[in-house]
């Protein structure tokens, strides 16, 4: 009897596990470091926190530059590389750190160099909440 | 009693004996066991001849008196070299002795994009002087082998290149002798410690 009930109760309960909660994403502390006039691209870095089910950052544009891209700077045996990420993982309940020297938002083909004090649009890309609107603050080079 | 007593007590002194024979003859122990793990240390560095900011040839000597940190990157380089860049200028505001501390060196190891121009503007962007070098890809090529640095492009999706290119920021001394690298990971405190001794 016990057995049957919890035959029937099976999708009910399949379905019930599936249904995480929607992501809840606050992007913070946007910034950008200022580039020199010869310098084509630039990095973006933010805090992203999470206080819902999870998420993942899937691109990012700006009307500064040609293309954003999500990038990490591994540093393997001494060697530092710069690749492409196809996402970047926002798992539920979680501080995700867009940082110096790890993963990082990439502005490619600059319309111009980032002045430090200047205001930057970006848009992060969301898979489950869509596109967030966030303003890079540019800081002079050697401010942090 | 005592003739047993003798007689475990020879074979003691025989073996007594034996052990300062061998004590007086063996081979006295091999200097070379120090200067060898040296040497890879004196091997980093020496006098290179590049390419200023200003267009003009720049000889190393030119770094002599103070000590400096030196570190191999690219212009068009985002997040790691301005970060490295960027982490000198804060230690240097750190130690407390303004631009005497130390001179920071920032060599392209991305020649065919990086003329006397860009890396000038680059380095100029830390306002706080940043020794900018570029060189000849030979030029380039000598002076990464003198600090057994390694590079290579790495072809982007856009059509162009990034550079995987060696993290480390090499300190050397007044002298121009090699002090101590500096990681990226390691914390200002640690990196401090190493400044100060590379100032005495």
């Amino acid at each position: 009897m016990v057995t049957n009930l919890l035959l029937a109760m099976t999708p009910l309960l399949l379905v019930t596990a599936c249904a995480s909660p929607p992501p809840a994403i606050a992007v913070r502390n946007v910034w950008a470091r200022a580039t020199s006039p010869g310098q084509t691209n630039g990095a973006v870095y933010a805090t992203i926190v999470n206080s819902g089910g999870a998420d993942r950052l899937t691109g990012a544009a700006s009307e500064r530059a040609r293309s954003a891209m999500l990038h990490s700077s591994p540093t393997e045996n001494g060697v530092a590389k710069m690749r492409m990420l196809a996402e970047v993982a926002i798992p539920a309940e979680a501080t995700v750190a867009l940082s110096p020297g790890a993963t990082h938002i990439m502005l490619d083909g600059l319309s111009g160099p980032l002045i430090a004090g200047e205001k930057v649009a970006v848009t992060l890309r969301f898979a489950k909440s869509g596109p967030r609107s966030v303003t890079a603050i540019v800081t002079a080079p050697g401010a942090r | 009693m005592l003739a047993r007593i003798r007689l475990i007590l020879w074979p003691l002194v025989a073996l007594a004996v034996v052990g300062l024979i061998w004590l007086a003859t063996r081979p006295p122990p091999s200097p070379t066991v120090q200067s060898s793990s040296e040497l890879p240390l004196a091997s980093i560095g020496g006098a290179f001849t590049l390419v200023g900011s200003d267009g003009r040839p720049f000889a190393s000597s030119r770094l002599a008196g103070k000590p400096f940190a030196i570190f191999f990157g690219f212009t068009h380089c985002p997040d790691v070299c301005p970060t490295t860049l960027a982490r000198l200028t804060r230690l240097r505001r750190l130690l407390g002795e303004g631009d005497q501390g130390f001179a920071i060196v920032f060599v392209s190891v991305d020649p065919a994009r990086d003329g006397p121009a860009e890396v000038g503007a680059y380095t100029r962007l830390f306002a706080t002087p940043v020794v900018g070098l570029t060189g000849t890809p030979a030029q380039i090529e000598q002076v990464k082998r003198q600090f057994a640095v390694y590079s290579a492009k790495a072809p982007s999706p856009g059509g162009g290149y990034s550079v995987d290119h060696t993290a480390t920021v090499f300190l050397m001394d007044q002298g121009g002798h090699f002090i101590a690298t500096l990681a990226p990971e390691e914390a200002d405190a640690v990196a401090l410690d190493k400044l100060r001794r590379a100032a005495r």
